[in-house]
């Protein structure tokens, strides 16, 4: 697909071969392919050094790629079209320590051509009303981070990047971000976020793309990614066990190991399952249900293009 | 452009620097420039002074009719590394607290935000260049007061191209300060290496080549900004010159000084525009 073809379809932030080479040779983004759907919260996930930080400096327009492009809110990336309707909170806040958190807000509103009420309405957002006229500097860091998001949501943007959202922030911090990321996307917003706690992403992210060593290994719904639900099945005896299993869902989604059956659940319900072990006269000795985690799959498809690249 | 004008107008006037700076050029001129001189004039320094030296004419250069070159040969180069100082400190600032990266992902983008910065940047030298003179103005009324001397102040024409003229000067400085800061992308290294070229490079090193007489060396002075600028400060004459001492020769006439400066001014400002534009943010 053309990245040029992206503008019309239902994608908020899309990518074509996105690169960059910097001028010491270090090749940070390898040909990113990047699909953002409207209204979703989408993860883009990998290791510190993976290239995230400068594939959003990228779409935001702070970083020029030395090869292919992104369209961003349906504009260039980096064009002013989509700069107005992009807000972004970097991996440093950017904000002046010698202006209130009032200020702060004020400085971006001037700049956007906003007036004072959407000021006010910000903070208010962001519960920093009441210290916003303390100077910057003496906020802890969780209130800065509250500030720096006040001026995203004060342009009421329609794609909202987030670098690393919850670095530094204690655990009280974290989860008022995700409640404000979810909010965000309930709201109408495509929110795209790089991370690289997993379990960060598994909560709040509907789609993840996963990025290592500058490479895209992987995208896709966090659903998907895992793959179908499986369960585990400890019986005895535990031939006839395998049989009654491949009757009901075929051979080849039965997997024997050494003293238990893995079967994948692909809308079989787990109740007829023990019903016709049971039937048969096997006697279950577990019977439990997994579900690959996002850190499992993660290491899957990051070994995999390891190994490939090797 | 408004929009980024406003918002620069809001931080940088907010910013404590920069009213530390402005306090320390007044503090300064008062009490470095002014009073010292005066009080020295004004107390008996018979026997400390060459013979035949005219103290009163010494002293007339601290009343409002001398006031121009009594300030233009003391004040520019301080103005100069001050506004300097504000150049470095706007933009490296930017760089080292991570709101460059803020301003440039708004909508008004980076030349425009630039030229807010740059605007703000000028009409703030030029408060300054005009609160400086308001205050020499003043210090030089009440010497004139106190020594009943006459209050009359300068030619206006003059007084205005004088304002101009400092102004003209600081703000390329200003310049230099801030196209130092989008080269190094932040605020120390730039501030350290521009008052090194301009107090010492400039102000040491060429004049001791230049006084030892070699050609060369002069007309190198010729192309250099601080040169010009002090050649267009000279073009306002000088003061009294006691018997025995020479009054300093302009490397260049006024006229061309002055296209100089600018033609530094806009160079530096296009140099910036180039850096901020052509640069990655990472």
């Amino acid at each position: 697909m053309s990245v040029f073809d992206a503008r019309d379809m239902d994608l908020a932030v899309t990518s074509n071969a996105l690169s960059k080479r910097y001028p010491n040779g270090v090749l940070a983004v390898d040909s990113i392919d990047l699909h953002v759907p409207r209204g979703q919260v989408y993860g883009l996930l990998g290791p510190n050094g993976a290239g995230k930080t400068t594939t959003l400096r990228m779409l935001v327009g702070l970083i020029r790629p030395t090869a292919g492009g992104a369209i961003v809110a349906g504009h260039d990336a980096g064009s002013s079209e989509s700069r107005r309707q992009v807000g972004a909170l970097l991996d440093r806040f950017g904000l002046y320590p010698y202006l209130s958190g009032r200020d702060n807000l004020r400085v971006v509103a001037r700049y956007c051509g906003l007036g004072d009420t959407r000021v006010e309405l910000a903070l208010e957002e962001v519960g920093m009303t009441r210290d916003a006229n303390r100077r910057l500097g003496t906020y802890s860091r969780g209130m800065q981070q509250r500030i720096a998001l006040a001026a995203v949501l004060m342009r009421e943007p329609a794609v909202v990047i987030l670098d690393e959202p919850t670095n530094g922030l204690d655990p009280q911090g974290i989860v008022d971000m995700r409640m404000l990321v979810r909010e965000m996307a309930s709201s109408g917003r495509t929110v795209l976020l790089s991370s690289h706690h997993l379990s960060e992403v598994e909560q709040v992210c509907q789609t993840v793309a996963v990025v290592n060593r500058g490479r895209l290994v992987g995208e896709g719904p966090v659903s998907e990614l895992r793959g179908a639900r499986s369960l585990l099945v400890k019986a005895a005896p535990l031939e006839p066990a395998a049989r009654v299993l491949f009757a009901l869902a075929g051979p080849d989604r039965v997997i024997r190991r050494e003293d238990y059956l893995v079967m994948t659940l692909d809308g079989v319900p787990v109740r007829d399952i023990s019903h016709a072990l049971t039937s048969s006269g096997v006697d279950i000795l577990e019977l439990r249900q997994q579900e690959r985690s996002l850190e499992e799959v993660f290491f899957e498809l990051t070994s995999r293009a390891e190994a490939r690249s090797a | 452009m408004i929009e980024s004008i406003r918002a620069e107008w809001l931080k940088t006037t907010r910013r404590p620097a920069v009213w530390i700076l402005l306090g320390i050029l007044i503090g300064v001129l008062v009490f470095l420039v002014y009073v010292p001189g005066w009080w020295f004039f004004a107390h008996g320094p018979e026997g400390l002074l060459p013979a035949g030296t005219d103290v009163q004419q010494l002293k007339a250069e601290y009343y409002p009719q001398l006031m121009v070159p009594h300030f233009l040969s003391t004040m520019p180069g301080l103005m100069g590394a001050a506004c300097l100082a504000l150049g470095v400190l706007s933009l490296g600032s930017d760089y080292g607290w991570g709101t460059l990266h803020t301003i440039t992902s708004l909508p008004p983008g980076r030349l425009a935000s630039l030229s807010g910065r740059l605007a703000v940047l000028a009409a703030l030298v030029l408060a300054l260049d005009l609160l400086l003179w308001a205050v020499a103005g003043a210090v030089a009324l009440t010497f004139a007061g106190i020594d009943a001397a006459s209050p009359a102040g300068p030619p206006l024409q003059q007084l205005i191209a004088a304002i101009a003229t400092t102004w003209l000067v600081c703000s390329m400085w200003c310049a230099l300060g801030v196209v130092l800061a989008a080269a190094f992308r932040q605020p120390v290294v730039p501030l350290a290496v521009g008052l090194l070229y301009m107090l010492v490079i400039e102000g040491l090193v060429f004049n001791l080549l230049g006084s030892m007489g070699g050609e060369g060396v002069r007309d190198l002075e010729k192309l250099l900004p601080g040169p010009n600028a002090g050649a267009l400060v000279q073009a306002f004459g000088h003061g009294y010159v006691p018997a025995g001492f020479q009054a300093p020769n302009a490397l260049v006439a006024a006229w061309q000084a002055a296209a100089a400066v600018a033609a530094y001014l806009l160079l530096f400002c296009a140099g910036t525009a180039y850096l901020l534009r052509r640069r990655d943010l990472t």
